[in-house]
C-alpha cells in the first residue's frame, strides 16, 4: 500500500485559501492581538447571556394596590399574571395572594421616594412617583441598585422575534439585522475585544456567537467575518492544560509521557505545514490550551480560592450553607448554586481577574503570550418558562436555601442575583447566602471592581399574560442590566408602559408583549466605549454617524449619553 | 466463505488460496467473449478473458460513462491486458476502471476491445455499464462510477453511520458498485443491515443481527440476566429502561454489530436535534424509548416524511415535553388555557416556519395552533406513570379539545380530534414556502455540511420542493449523500462530541464483546468508552440535549470547545493506558480469555506477517477515511510507535515499552555521540539489549543532545529530507508485528521465564497497534470531515 501523499499540504493551500472562515479559520498563533501592554486599569467587559429568554417582568414588578383602579398597570399586571406567580386570589390551597405576593417577596421602592437613592437616575423622569418591587431573594441586586450601580434598561430589544435561535443570534452578534443563515458573523465581544487590542474569552464549555471575533483590525475589521485568532475558551481556569511528558523520569518507562511526547511532537510538526480549513480548530485549540493553560497554571499556583466562590458549586466547603436535617457537628455544608456551571464560571472569572493581564516576553520583551482579557462571556439558561414559572416545593419551608429543588425561574434568579453587598451599610438582606455575583463582588478588590461592567440580558421577553401553563409565552422587549460601579444606575426607559394597558384586555387569541422601544445597539455601544473609548460605533456600526440604513430605535433621544460616571 | 474458512483452516497462504479462486472462477465464469451494453443497465456477468473480449454499445444521445472492473490474483501485471476504444488504446489499473466517451467521440456502434497479450494469463472482467455523464438522484447531481471510490464510502459512512462496522471487503465492495446501488445498501432503515453492521468473524455475541433492532427491545435485551451478552448478569440492571445508565445502552446500540448505525444516527437526531425532547424535562424514559421506536417505524415503513412528523407530534413524549398535555379548550369561555410553546415550535423546529413576513402568525396561527393541541392528555396509570401514548378519546370525551376548524397559515385546519388535525396540518406545513426554503437546510446543515453556501443551498432546496408533498427522508439522505455537493472539497463538517465518540468507538472496536463492553472494566478492560467522552465534553446526554428542543451540542460549539479538544487529547495521553491495556484478558468473556482481534483485520502478506509498513497507512485509512493527510509526518510517528519495541525473544517483555518517534531519535542521537558513530542502526539497537543503554535519564536530567532529540519538532518536510531519519524510518517499516506468534515466553513467580505460545509476544503487539490507533485519536483529523 503506498499512500504516503508527499504533496498534501502544498496541494492544500489553494483551498485554504478559497474557503469561507469557519470559526478558527486562519492558522493559529499564540500571540493573536494582545501584543501590546495592557493597563492594569483597563476595562473589562462581562457578558452574561440568559438564555431562553427570561422573564424580567418576574424580578422587577409593578405595585400591587388593591386600593388603586382596576385600569392601572400594576393591577392590570397582577391580575393577568396569578398563574405564573402561583397566586390565589384567596389564599386557597396555602397559595399567596397577590397582596402577600407583592409585601413578602418584593422590595419596594419608590422613584423619588421610599428607598430611592437620590444619586439614581430616571432618565427622561417617565418613571416618577411610580412604586415597583425587585424580588427579594434577589438581595444582591438590590443592594446594587441601591448603591447606584445597575443600570436597568427597560423595553429594550436584542431580538426581533419571537424565536429563541435567530433572536439569540442577534443578540449576541449584536446585529438587529442578523438572519438565520448569518451564523458567519462576528459577535460584539469579539469586536470589542479586538477593538481593545485583548483576547475574548469563554467562561463556559464551548464559545458562543458573542465570543466570535471580526477579520481584520480594528476599528476597520469586517464585522460580517469571524477570525477566532483572539478567542480563549477557559472553561475551568483550575484545570486547563494538556497533559505532557516528564523530562526527568525514564522516558523508557513512561507510557503515558510517550504518547503526550508523540501527540506534542506531532501538533508542533504540523503546524509548520498547511492544513485544510477543517482542521485548523484543533490545532489552534493545541496550542492555547497547552500555552496558556501552563501560564495560568503557574499564575493560580498562590491565589487560594475564597470559600464563598468555592461553595457555588462544591458541597462540604466550611459549613456554608449546612443542610438543617444534617445531624453532624459541624454540618457539612452544600453547594449554594442549583446550577454548578454558573458556580464554576464565577470561579473562572475571578481567577482571570485576579491574575491580571499575564504574559510571557522574550528577551527582547517581545510577547510571546498574553492572556489580555478583554472581554468574558458567561451564560446561564433555563429561561424558557412556558409552564409552571415558579415552583413552590414544599421543603422551601423548612429549607429555603435547599439548592437542589427546583423553583422555577427562580432557582435562575437566586443564584445569579442573590446574596448580599456585604460592602453596604444595610444590605437588604444581611443574612443571605451569597449567590454567583456577591460572591465575586465580595472577594474582588475595589480595583478590579472599578474596571468591570457587566452585561445581562436574555434573546427577548415574555407575553405580558400568563397562559394556561401557569407560565408565559415568548414576547419581544425586555428588562436589561449594565451592572458597574462606574455606571449611572437607575432608571432607563418607562418601566411600566402605560400604553400596554389596554393590550391586557385584548381578546384570548391575541399574544400582546412588551413593545420594543430601545434597541441594544446604543446602550451597548456606549458599554464598549467605557472599555475602549471610541469603539461603540465599529462594534455596532449602526450607530456610526455613517450609517445610512435604518437608525436603531430609541426610547429617549440621549438616554444613555451619561451611562456612565 | 466456506472455501476462505476451509482454507484458512488448512493454512493455506493468500498466493494459495489465490490460485485456488482463480481456478474455481475460471470454471464458473462465463466464457463468452462480446456482450452488448446498454445504457443505465449493469452487466451482471463475470468474464474470464484469456484472449479477446469484446463490449460495444450503440450510440448515445449524451456523453457516457464507461466502466468495469479487472481482477487477476495470480500476479499476472496489468501491462499483459490491454484495451482500445474504437481503436485508441487506453491505460488499465486492477479494481474499477471508468472512461468517459463524449457524444463527439462515439461511433454508430463502439468497439471496447479487450486483448491479453501473454499466453496461459487469464483476467476477469466483470461489472461492465455504460451510464451517462451526468447523472441525479433525488434531484442532486450525483456522482458517476468514476467519482465515486472507497474514499467517498468511507466518507459516507463516517457522516451518516458513525463510521459503520463494514468489513473492509464490504467498502471495496460497495466503493466498485454504481453509486446509487451501493447506498440503497449501506443506508436503508432496517433494524438490521447486516452489510453496514456485519458480525465479526466467529463472533459468539450474534442476537443483536437477528432481533432487538427497536429501542425498548433493546434496552430489555441488554439488561436482561438471561441474555446472552458479556456483560456479567449482575452489572445488567444499569441498562434497562429504568437502570441508571441508561445512556450507555443506548450508544450500544450504535456500536454493537448486526443492527443498523444509519438507523440510529438518524433516530438520534431525529429524538435529539430535529425533533428534540428531553428526559430533563418530565419526559420518562419509557415514553422516550417509544418516541425513537415509533419515528423510526415510520421511517422503516418509508412513510412521507410529513407523516413522520404527525407521528412525532402526536407523541406522548412530546405532549411532555412541550406541557401541551395539559391543554384545554374552555367552551364556555371560549378561551385557550393553553400554552403555546409546541404551538410555536411545531412550525419552526419541525419545518422551519417562523412566520417571516406573515403578519398573522403571531396573533392568529399560533394561538389557532395552540387550540388544534388542547385535548391530548397524557393519563397518568397508577404505579407505572404517565402513559406512553396520547390519548386523544379522553381529550374528546371530556370537551376540552377544540372541535371546530382551526385557522393555520390562512387555511382551515379540520379534524375530528387533535390527532386528525395534526394529521391534516402536515401537508400543508410541508408545502408551506418557509419550510421548502429552511427545512431541507435544517436537514443537511446539522447531518453534513458546516458549510453550506447560498448556492448550495438552493440547490438542496430545488431538490427537495421537486419531490413533492410526500417527499420521504430516506430518498433525500441517499441523493444527497452519493452527491457531487457532498463529496466536493467545499463540504466541511465538524464532529459532536458524540459523533466523535461513537465514531471512535466503532473504528477500535472490533468485535462484540468490545462493543458491549465499552470500555467498562468486567474483570478485564475492553472496547472504547462513549459516555465518557460525552460527559468529560459536557456535552449532554443522549436524550438529555444541551439546548433542550433546540438540540444537542452543534457541530460549532463542538469544534470551538477547547475543552473537548483538551479533554480528548488528556485522555488519550495521560490515561493512554484505557486504550493499550484493553486488549486481551483472562477471564472478562464471562471467564473465558478474550483478545482484541486485530490480526482480523489488519494487512497480512504473503509470508504470514503483518509489517509495519503496511499497518499504518492501513490505520490512518480506517480512521481518518482518506489519506490526505497521511504524509512523512504521520508515517513518522505511525511507525515509531508500532515497530521501535525491544526485540528480545528471551525476554517476557519483547515487543513492550514501544517508542516513540522522538524518544526513537533521542536513542540515535544518544548511541552516535556515546559510540562516536553516524549510523542509525535501531533495528540492531532494539535487538541487541542495548536499546536502554541509549538516552538514559541520570539523576533526573538529560544531556544537551538528548533532550534536544527528545523536544524535537519536525515537521513532514523535515523528516522527508533527513536521510538519517528516512533510514530509520525504512528499518522501522520492515518490522513485523507478531499478532500470530506461537512461541514467546512470561515470567512466572519461582520459575523464571517459562513458555507462554507467544501469548506476551501477542499482547504486547496488540498493544502497540492499538496505541498506534490511540496516536490517531489524538490528531486533528478525528474531530471534523473536510478537504
Amino acid at each position: 500500500m503506498s499512500n504516503i501523499n508527499f504533496n498534501r499540504r502544498q496541494f492544500l493551500q489553494a483551498a485554504l485559501c478559497s474557503s469561507v472562515s469557519l470559526g478558527s479559520g486562519v492558522m493559529p498563533k499564540l500571540v493573536p492581538n494582545a501584543n501590546a501592554a495592557i493597563a492594569a486599569d483597563a476595562k473589562v467587559l462581562v457578558n452574561l447571556f440568559l438564555d431562553g429568554g427570561p422573564d424580567m417582568r418576574h424580578l422587577v414588578v409593578p405595585e400591587y394596590d388593591p386600593s388603586a383602579p382596576a385600569n392601572t398597570f400594576g393591577r392590570k399586571y397582577w391580575a393577568n399574571r396569578m398563574r405564573s406567580h402561583n397566586l390565589s386570589d384567596t389564599g386557597a390551597n396555602g397559595l399567596q395572594t397577590p397582596l402577600q405576593r407583592w409585601n413578602d417577596d418584593y422590595f419596594h421602592i419608590t422613584v423619588g421616594g421610599s428607598n430611592w437613592n437620590g444619586s439614581l437616575v430616571d432618565i427622561g423622569n417617565t418613571n416618577t412617583g411610580i412604586t415597583f418591587g425587585i424580588w427579594r431573594e434577589a438581595g444582591w441586586l438590590i443592594d446594587m441598585f441601591l448603591s447606584g450601580h445597575v443600570a436597568m434598561v427597560f423595553n429594550a430589544v436584542g431580538g426581533t422575534n419571537r424565536a429563541h435561535d435567530l433572536s439569540s443570534l442577534m443578540l449576541e452578534q449584536g446585529n438587529l439585522l442578523s438572519g438565520l443563515n448569518d451564523r458567519d458573523r462576528s459577535g460584539w465581544g469579539g469586536r470589542l475585544a479586538r477593538s481593545a487590542g485583548g483576547n475574548s474569552i469563554a467562561l463556559t464549555n464551548s464559545p458562543s456567537a458573542f465570543n466570535f471575533g471580526p477579520v481584520g483590525s480594528a476599528p476597520n475589521y469586517d464585522p460580517d467575518a469571524i477570525d477566532n485568532i483572539d478567542l480563549i475558551s477557559i472553561e475551568n481556569s483550575r484545570d486547563i492544560g494538556l497533559f505532557d511528558f516528564n523530562p526527568s523520569s525514564n522516558q523508557h518507562y513512561d507510557f503515558d509521557g510517550k504518547m503526550a511526547r508523540a501527540a506534542k511532537s506531532y501538533y508542533a510538526g504540523l503546524r509548520k505545514e498547511q492544513v485544510a480549513t477543517a482542521y485548523l480548530k484543533a490545532l489552534d485549540h493545541e496550542a492555547k490550551v497547552r500555552e496558556f493553560g501552563d501560564l495560568i497554571a503557574s499564575r493560580l499556583e498562590n491565589i487560594v480560592l475564597p470559600d464563598e466562590i468555592q461553595a457555588l458549586y462544591s458541597n462540604n466547603i466550611g459549613s456554608i450553607n449546612p443542610d438543617p436535617t444534617d445531624t453532624q457537628i459541624p454540618p457539612d455544608g452544600r453547594r449554594v448554586l442549583r446550577r454548578t456551571s454558573f458556580g464554576r464560571q464565577i470561579r473562572n472569572l475571578y481567577d482571570l481577574i485576579s491574575i491580571g493581564d499575564v504574559y510571557v516576553q522574550d528577551q527582547n520583551g517581545i510577547d510571546e503570550l498574553r492572556l489580555g482579557a478583554r472581554t468574558l462571556s458567561m451564560n446561564y439558561g433555563g429561561w424558557d418558562s412556558h409552564g409552571e414559572q415558579r415552583e413552590i416545593p414544599a421543603e422551601l419551608a423548612t429549607d429555603p436555601n435547599n439548592p437542589f429543588v427546583y423553583r422555577g425561574i427562580e432557582s435562575g434568579l437566586r443564584d445569579i442575583f442573590g446574596g448580599q453587598l456585604e460592602s453596604l451599610a444595610s444590605p437588604s438582606d444581611p443574612n443571605a447566602l451569597h449567590g454567583g455575583f456577591s460572591a465575586l463582588w465580595k472577594h474582588l478588590p475595589q480595583a478590579d471592581r472599578d474596571k468591570m461592567v457587566l452585561t445581562i440580558a436574555g434573546e427577548f421577553g415574555r407575553q405580558i399574560r400568563d397562559n394556561g401553563d401557569a407560565g408565559t409565552d415568548h414576547g419581544k422587549g425586555n428588562l436589561m442590566m449594565v451592572v458597574c460601579e462606574g455606571c449611572r444606575g437607575g432608571l432607563y426607559g418607562e418601566m411600566f408602559p402605560q400604553s400596554e394597558i389596554v393590550k391586557y384586555d385584548e381578546p384570548p387569541n391575541r399574544t400582546p408583549d412588551i413593545d420594543p422601544r430601545t434597541e441594544i445597539d446604543h446602550f451597548l455601544a456606549s458599554v464598549c466605549d467605557w472599555v475602549v473609548p471610541g469603539s461603540g460605533v465599529s462594534v455596532f456600526p449602526r450607530m456610526s454617524p455613517g450609517y445610512t440604513g435604518e437608525a436603531p430605535i430609541l426610547e429617549i433621544a440621549g438616554m444613555f449619553d451619561n451611562l456612565f460616571v | 466463505m466456506l472455501v476462505s474458512n476451509m482454507a484458512r483452516a488448512q493454512q493455506l497462504s493468500p498466493d494459495q488460496l489465490s490460485t485456488i479462486l482463480i481456478i474455481i472462477n475460471s470454471l464458473l465464469l462465463d466464457q463468452e467473449t462480446e456482450i452488448k451494453l446498454e445504457l443505465s443497465q449493469l452487466e451482471n456477468d463475470s468474464f474470464s478473458v484469456n484472449n479477446e473480449f469484446v463490449a460495444s454499445f450503440d450510440q448515445q444521445a449524451q456523453d457516457i460513462e464507461f466502466c468495469f472492473h479487472i481482477s487477476n490474483g495470480s500476479g499476472t501485471p496489468i501491462n499483459q491486458l490491454s484495451l482500445t476504444i474504437n481503436g485508441v488504446g487506453q491505460t488499465l489499473t486492477f479494481g474499477e476502471n471508468c472512461f468517459t466517451i463524449p457524444i463527439a467521440q462515439q461511433q454508430a456502434e463502439n468497439q471496447l476491445v479487450f486483448s491479453v497479450n501473454q499466453q496461459g494469463v487469464s483476467f476477469q472482467l466483470s461489472d461492465f455499464g455504460i451510464e451517462p455523464t451526468q447523472q441525479s438522484s433525488a434531484g442532486l447531481a450525483s456522482l458517476t462510477r468514476s467519482g465515486w471510490d472507497e474514499r467517498a464510502v468511507r466518507k459516507v459512512l463516517k457522516i451518516f453511520a458513525f463510521g459503520g462496522h463494514a468489513h473492509e471487503a464490504q467498502i471495496i465492495e460497495w466503493s466498485n458498485m454504481r453509486p446509487r446501488d451501493a447506498i440503497n445498501e449501506m443506508l436503508n432503515f432496517d433494524e438490521h443491515n447486516l452489510k453496514l453492521s456485519p458480525l465479526a468473524a466467529g463472533e459468539k455475541y450474534i442476537e443483536s443481527a437477528s432481533q432487538h433492532g427497536k429501542l425498548v427491545d433493546w434496552q430489555n435485551f441488554i439488561s436482561d440476566p438471561a441474555s446472552n451478552l458479556p456483560i456479567p448478569p449482575d452489572r445488567r440492571d444499569q441498562y434497562g429502561l429504568d437502570g441508571y445508565n441508561f445512556d450507555d445502552a443506548y450508544n450500544r446500540m450504535i456500536t454493537v454489530r448486526g443492527l443498523n448505525p444509519f438507523r440510529q444516527k438518524i433516530g438520534f437526531w431525529e429524538t435529539n436535534y430535529h425533533l428534540a425532547t428531553n428526559l430533563d424535562a418530565s419526559v420518562s424514559r419509557y415514553q422516550m424509548a417509544i418516541y425513537y421506536d415509533l419515528i423510526m417505524e415510520a421511517h422503516e415503513a418509508g412513510l412521507p416524511y410529513k407523516d413522520v412528523m404527525g407521528v412525532a407530534a402526536k407523541s406522548a413524549a412530546v405532549a411532555m415535553q412541550y406541557g401541551h398535555r395539559n391543554n384545554e379548550w374552555n367552551a364556555d369561555t371560549q378561551e385557550c388555557e393553553c400554552n403555546d410553546d409546541f404551538a410555536r415550535e411545531i412550525h419552526q423546529l419541525y419545518y422551519g416556519i417562523f412566520g417571516i413576513n406573515d403578519p398573522d402568525h403571531e396573533d392568529v396561527t399560533i394561538p389557532e395552533t395552540a387550540k388544534m393541541l388542547t385535548g391530548m392528555p397524557v393519563p397518568y396509570i397508577s404505579g407505572f406513570g404517565f402513559s406512553l401514548t396520547v390519548d386523544f378519546a379522553e381529550g374528546l370525551q371530556d370537551e376540552v379539545h377544540h372541535l371546530p376548524p382551526v385557522n393555520i397559515f390562512g387555511q382551515p385546519i379540520a379534524g375530528a380530534d387533535a390527532a386528525a388535525k395534526i394529521d391534516n396540518l402536515m401537508p400543508v406545513s410541508m408545502q408551506h414556502p418557509e419550510s421548502l426554503q429552511n427545512l431541507p437546510i435544517m436537514i443537511i446543515s446539522v447531518l453534513a455540511d458546516d458549510n453550506l453556501n447560498d448556492a448550495r443551498k438552493n440547490q438542496l432546496r430545488s431538490a427537495w420542493a421537486g419531490m413533492g408533498v410526500n417527499r420521504v427522508l430516506l430518498d433525500f439522505l441517499r441523493g444527497y449523500a452519493i452527491s457531487e455537493m457532498f463529496h466536493s472539497p467545499e463540504q466541511i463538517k465538524y464532529l459532536t462530541s458524540h459523533e466523535r465518540a461513537l465514531y471512535l468507538a466503532n473504528k477500535h472496536n472490533l468485535d462484540n464483546l468490545e462493543a458491549y463492553f465499552g470500555g467498562a472494566y468486567y474483570d478485564g478492560r475492553a472496547g472504547r468508552t462513549v459516555g465518557s467522552v460525552i460527559s468529560e465534553d459536557f456535552a449532554g446526554d443522549f436524550f438529555e440535549p444541551l439546548h433542550n428542543v433546540f438540540g444537542g451540542q452543534n457541530s460549532q460549539e463542538a469544534s470551538d470547545s477547547a475543552l473537548a479538544f483538551e479533554r480528548n487529547y488528556n485522555r488519550l495521553t495521560d490515561r493512554e493506558h484505557e486504550i493499550r491495556d484493553a486488549v486481551v484478558c483472562e477471564e472478562c468473556d464471562l471467564g473465558d480469555a478474550w483478545q482484541k482481534k486485530w490480526e482480523t483485520v489488519l494487512p497480512q502478506r504473503s509470508d504470514g506477517n503483518f509489517y509495519v509498513e503496511d499497518v499504518a497507512p492501513w490505520l490512518w485509512n480506517h480512521v481518518v477515511g482518506n489519506m490526505d493527510n497521511y504524509t512523512e509526518l504521520e508515517r513518522a510517528h505511525l511507525y515509531s510507535l508500532l515497530g521501535a519495541a525491544r526485540i528480545d525473544l528471551d525476554d517476557d517483555n519483547d515487543g513492550d515499552y514501544a517508542f516513540d518517534f522522538n524518544l526513537v531519535m533521542c536513542v540515535i542521537a544518544d548511541y552516535q555521540v556515546q559510540e562516536a558513530a553516524s549510523d542509525a542502526p535501531i533495528l540492531d539497537i532494539l535487538t541487541d539489549r542495548t536499546w536502554d543503554d541509549y538516552c538514559r535519564v541520570s539523576s533526573g536530567t538529560y544531556e544537551a543532545h538528548e533532550l534536544a532529540a527528545l523536544n524535537a519538532e519536525l515537521s513532514g518536510s523535515d523528516i522527508a529530507n533527513d536521510p538519517e531519519i528516512q533510514d530509520v524510518l525504512n528499518q522501522l517499516g520492515q518490522v513485523t508485528i507478531p499478532l500470530l506468534a506461537t512461541e514467546g515466553w512470561r515470567y512466572q513467580s519461582g520459575q523464571g521465564l517459562v513458555p507462554d505460545g507467544g501469548a506476551n509476544l501477542r499482547k504486547h503487539a496488540r498493544e502497540r497497534v492499538s496505541s498506534a490507533l490511540g496516536f490517531i485519536f489524538t490528531t486533528p483529523f478525528v474531530f471534523a470531515e473536510g478537504q
